[in-house]
């Protein structure tokens, strides 16, 4: 055994992993905090000294973005929109998944559904926006709701398929045997259990629903509607781009999609894959 | 699955879609404003007269035209609540012409809206019978009349003779150099082509770029590329009959593309022509003192530093080699954007006096004296009082006060907007050195050719 | 015993069902029809047959676009899901910090694409740019370059955000997956002796294996569909050098107002995805891996 050489390798082995990890983190987070420190400067900095520390803290940026664009609204209807979609998507996304996935497991049903992961959204946008229209949905949260439940509905029912395939028979069987309804069946155990599945749906479509920018500024006319994204698109001007205020928007929309993540990132990571594993 | 759950799933799908091609084929004949749900339309049933309109347009946060208009229209909206509402539909940018587009493919065209001017623009819109004739708008109009513009403000407004739009925005380009850098380098004002290669040289050996000028989505490219060409030999005539003659590969194109290539070799313009172009960057540089000139438009003058503008001086833009035509009494511009009217929504006889009374108060000498101090130039014949305008604007109008005539782009005289596209990509990589000008007229004339 | 009946199933399915064939199915079918006219958008459309199909296949433009968004689907496939393998296992075997860095690794996904289009386009500005600003100060000026006006070069700088912004996906959805690998398989080969490579290699790669084809599908069809970050950095410019077969169809439908070839591009959109996802479900359910 030639421990000392063995000894050294591994240690020269764990030195280079931590660099390797470390720079790539480092990637990870440069335009981030390029994109805060901006937020802090005036705009001529930005483009004259755009590495150095700004020179004077211009808070004022962010009043800008939170008052001239409005984003403290925009934030509020990004918030309500999103929920509502994630809410919605999850729940009829789930009860389509179970079905075809464990109470009458359907191929053609599953093949159906999840077509739409390769549809690219804005190719089906004209005909979407006349249908929502006809609706009487047009310029209106609903309307805007409905289209990011169907956008992420493929998704939704793709994960979670997979998913509830590993959930174990005799739960289910159990739960029949004590005379439990299918839906009961459903709603008190099966979902309960899929929790960190369900986590991962969630965050994948809020994380649509929060960046979307395409629908939301087709469907959505009234300034008090609109989304948080469309703020950011108001910040960029036609004719001039103050990329201070820029910068302080993309910072303000960031930041809540951060706290959620670190919240829920424990059930995510849980819920990511726990199905595809075991196929 | 059983045969009854399939039927009965095919059942489904049948019933579903022919609920939708049901709804999507009654849709099609209707105008929306009445049919609009969720959106704060208020009593607009019963013997309550109040209408509502809907009204789109791009001057909101983003533009700097924004902060002006949008508490003018809040104002109108505020005297008027009992009469009218009106539905604001503000939309920055480009993204204002896509949603026009939508909407007019979903049926769902606002009752007044701002758009471009030009040929391209309007035509498909006329060809669609969807735009007011703004003769019937004048004849019912007690306020607005024809004779408060110019006879050539409406030129880019017209289609087939007819007036469709009511001229806003107006621009004429202007030539700035930057007096500092001039003094600094000891050099003159350039007057001729000659002249503005020697002062380049001159800038480029101590770092600084000579012109700002870029071009991405062709612009602001597509306005210098004019400025020059139009001087040449039937520079002015080839494009302003190009919508007849169908022909961009004349000599006069073809030589004004050569002549940009060459600035391009000489380095006059910055290495990045994608980066820098646009307008957003389109005064960047030289808002930084790392460029000496600009070609520049109204629409950047409350941009551009006031340590900056203070030093800045419009002066005559450089006279190209050959010359025909002098550049003392040409400036290119011409009408951006103007107010168009649903022809639908004004046929409708409980909003026709709405849609009036509303825009003649978008087309108020009061509205432009507002728009005035974002440095808009009016297109309509108004005074602005000086005293309340920004001190560069003031010295671009008066010098192309001096100008005889005002000169469209060709950008607005193309025969159809895929022409415009196309020719847009066609100027960024000419600007890029990504092609010849051979190939750029080229690539121009093809586009041209498969207008419809 | 109550099983599920029929009338559950479908009652459960329904919403989505209905939903979805009314918002996807139906407008795809409409987008078909419109494939085959020639509609401006403001008149009625004028069906032309296969004229735009032909048209499409014999345009370079679109040739140039297709091999773009080919050249993205490779890159994509060479970098962000290997890089996110490896990153996983990396931060599988570190003994310390791993949920810091996990948490690190996945804020560029949280950003709006138009968000990280906007920087890397600030970034890559030539002359005012902060890249080739830090390039000069560390004095590689060799490699400075106008990063979206070249044209032989920007559809890599445009390709460029994009695979950095999802390598922290693919590296927390493999991570977990890589977490459920039961412990003992790892203890029995490092006890015959493998190290971390060999243990790589044989052990977590087979297992691994239905993970990394969904990842796979994901990155590709993400790819094949692709549109905002190219859009925001570069708008596909110049002329057609960094735009995907997306931003052509959106160039065509908006710009050009040719809302019926527009169409047509979608559905070749479609048909390579179609078609990738077939092959790769045959390829993948060959040998699956049971332990």
């Amino acid at each position: 055994m030639h421990s000392k050489t063995a000894f050294i390798k591994k240690q020269t082995g764990v030195i280079f992993k931590y660099i390797a990890v470390i720079m790539f983190a480092v990637t990870a987070l440069i335009p981030f905090l390029w994109v805060l420190i901006s937020s802090l400067k005036e705009n001529s900095e930005i483009y004259g000294s755009p590495f150095s520390l700004p020179h004077k803290l211009m808070l004022e940026n962010y009043t800008t973005a939170w008052t001239t664009a409005k984003v403290g609204n925009y934030l509020l209807n990004s918030i309500v929109v999103s929920f509502s979609s994630v809410l919605a998507v999850v729940l009829i996304g789930s009860m389509a998944a179970y079905i075809i996935s464990r109470v009458r497991p359907s191929f053609k049903l599953y093949t159906y559904f999840t077509l739409g992961i390769m549809i690219p959204v804005h190719t089906i946008l004209i005909p979407t926006f006349i249908m929502i229209k006809n609706f009487g949905l047009k310029d209106t949260r609903p309307g805007l709701i409905l289209i990011y439940i169907v956008g992420n509905l493929s998704l939704t029912i793709f994960i979670l398929s997979g998913f509830f395939k590993t959930v174990p028979r005799e739960i289910e069987e159990a739960a029949y045997i004590d005379g439990s309804s299918p839906a009961r069946t459903f709603f008190s155990i099966i979902f309960p259990i899929s929790k960190p599945g369900i986590a991962t749906v969630c965050t994948l479509t809020f994380l649509n629903c929060w960046n979307e920018y395409l629908f939301s500024y087709i469907i959505i006319s009234s300034a008090d509607l609109k989304t948080i994204t469309q703020g950011i698109f108001s910040l960029q001007g036609t004719y001039n781009t103050n990329y201070g205020p820029l910068c302080a928007g993309l910072i303000i929309s960031i930041v809540p999609a951060v706290i959620l993540y670190i919240l829920f990132q424990e059930q995510v990571i849980k819920g990511m894959t726990a199905g595809a594993v075991k196929g | 699955m059983s045969k009854r759950v399939l039927k009965l799933l095919c059942l489904t799908i049948i019933m579903i879609f022919s609920l939708a091609v049901i709804l999507s084929g009654c849709g099609s004949d209707n105008d929306t404003s009445s049919s609009d749900t969720g959106t704060k339309a208020a009593s607009d049933d019963q013997s309550a007269r109040k209408v509502t309109l809907r009204y789109a347009y791009n001057w909101t946060t983003g533009d700097s035209k924004g902060q002006y208009y949008e508490p003018a229209l809040k104002s109108y909206m505020e005297k008027n609540k009992d009469t009218v509402e009106i539905s604001l539909e503000g939309t920055p940018g480009m993204e204002h012409k896509d949603k026009i587009k939508v909407d007019l493919a979903g049926n769902n065209l606002p009752d007044v809206f701002m758009y471009w001017t030009g040929e391209a623009d309007l035509k498909p819109l006329v060809d669609g019978d969807t735009i007011l004739d703004m003769d019937e708008f004048f004849s019912a109009s007690k306020n607005t009349k024809k004779e408060q513009w110019n006879e050539g403000a409406f030129s880019s407004s017209k289609v087939g003779g007819k007036l469709f739009t009511l001229p806003v925005e107006s621009f004429k380009g202007f030539f700035l150099c930057n007096k500092a850098l001039f003094e600094k380098y000891k050099l003159q004002y350039p007057k001729t082509y000659a002249e503005l290669k020697t002062v380049s040289k001159v800038f480029i050996e101590n770092g600084i770029v000579p012109i700002n000028m870029a071009s991405k989505g062709g612009n602001p490219g597509h306005l210098f590329l004019n400025a020059v060409g139009y001087q040449l030999k039937d520079g002015w005539k080839d494009s302003q009959t190009i919508a007849q003659t169908k022909k961009y590969n004349t000599e006069s194109n073809l030589n004004a593309a050569k002549i940009i290539d060459e600035m391009r070799k000489e380095k006059m313009f910055p290495s990045d022509t994608i980066a820098n172009g646009d307008w957003g960057p389109a005064v960047a540089l030289y808002n930084e003192q790392k460029a000496a000139m600009v070609y520049c438009f109204p629409w950047k003058i409350g941009d551009i530093k006031k340590e900056i503008a203070d030093v800045s001086e419009v002066v005559p833009f450089p006279k190209m080699e050959g010359a025909e035509l002098s550049t003392d009494d040409f400036a290119i511009g011409g009408v951006s954007m103007g107010v168009l009217i649903n022809k639908k929504s004004f046929a409708d006889a409980s909003k026709k006096q709405a849609i009036i009374d509303f825009v003649d108060y978008l087309v108020s000498d009061a509205m432009f004296t507002e728009l005035g101090k974002a440095s808009m130039m009016p297109a309509k014949n108004v005074k602005l009082d000086a005293s309340q305008l920004n001190a560069l604007f003031v010295k671009a109008v008066d010098f192309t006060s001096t100008q005889k005539f005002t000169y469209d782009p060709t950008w607005a005289l193309f025969p159809g907007s895929d022409t415009t596209q196309s020719y847009a990509d066609a100027l960024d990589e000419l600007f890029a050195g990504a092609i010849t000008p051979e190939q750029y007229v080229e690539k121009v004339q093809t586009a041209v050719d498969s207008a419809k | 015993m109550t099983k599920a009946s029929k009338s559950f199933s479908i009652l459960f399915v329904a919403p989505a069902f209905i939903l979805y064939t009314v918002l996807v199915i139906i407008p795809v079918i409409f987008t078909i029809y419109y494939s085959m006219t020639d509609w401006n958008g403001i008149s009625k459309p004028d069906f032309s047959g296969v004229e735009n199909y032909l048209r499409l296949f014999t345009s370079s433009d679109y040739w140039r676009v297709v091999g773009n968004t080919v050249k993205l689907v490779i890159l994509t496939l060479l970098f962000q899901v290997p890089l996110g393998l490896i990153f996983a296992y990396l931060l599988f075997k570190l003994s310390w910090g791993f949920k810091l860095f996990r948490t690190i690794y996945f804020m560029p996904v949280i950003i709006a694409p138009i968000a990280i289009g906007v920087m890397f386009s600030l970034f890559y500005n030539g002359d005012l740019g902060p890249l080739n600003n830090f390039l000069g100060a560390v004095g590689l000026e060799g490699l400075q370059r106008n990063w979206l006006s070249d044209s032989k070069i920007v559809l890599y700088s445009v390709i460029f955000p994009q695979v950095w912004q999802y390598i922290g996906l693919f590296v927390v959805i493999m991570l977990a997956s890589l977490q459920s690998i039961p412990q003992e398989l790892f203890e029995s080969a490092e006890i015959d002796g493998a190290n971390s490579f060999r243990v790589f290699r044989s052990v977590v790669i087979p297992l691994m294996r239905e993970v990394i084809l969904i990842c796979i599908i994901l990155a590709v069809t993400g790819s094949l569909k692709s549109f905002d970050h190219a859009w925001a950095i570069s708008k596909g410019g110049p002329g057609s050098s960094s735009s995907y077969i997306a931003i052509l169809m959106y160039k065509e439908a908006f710009k050009n107002s040719n809302f019926g070839y527009a169409s047509a591009v979608t559905m070749t959109i479609m048909l390579y995805a179609l078609t990738f996802t077939i092959i790769s479900k045959k390829v993948g359910s060959k040998n699956e891996v049971q332990y």
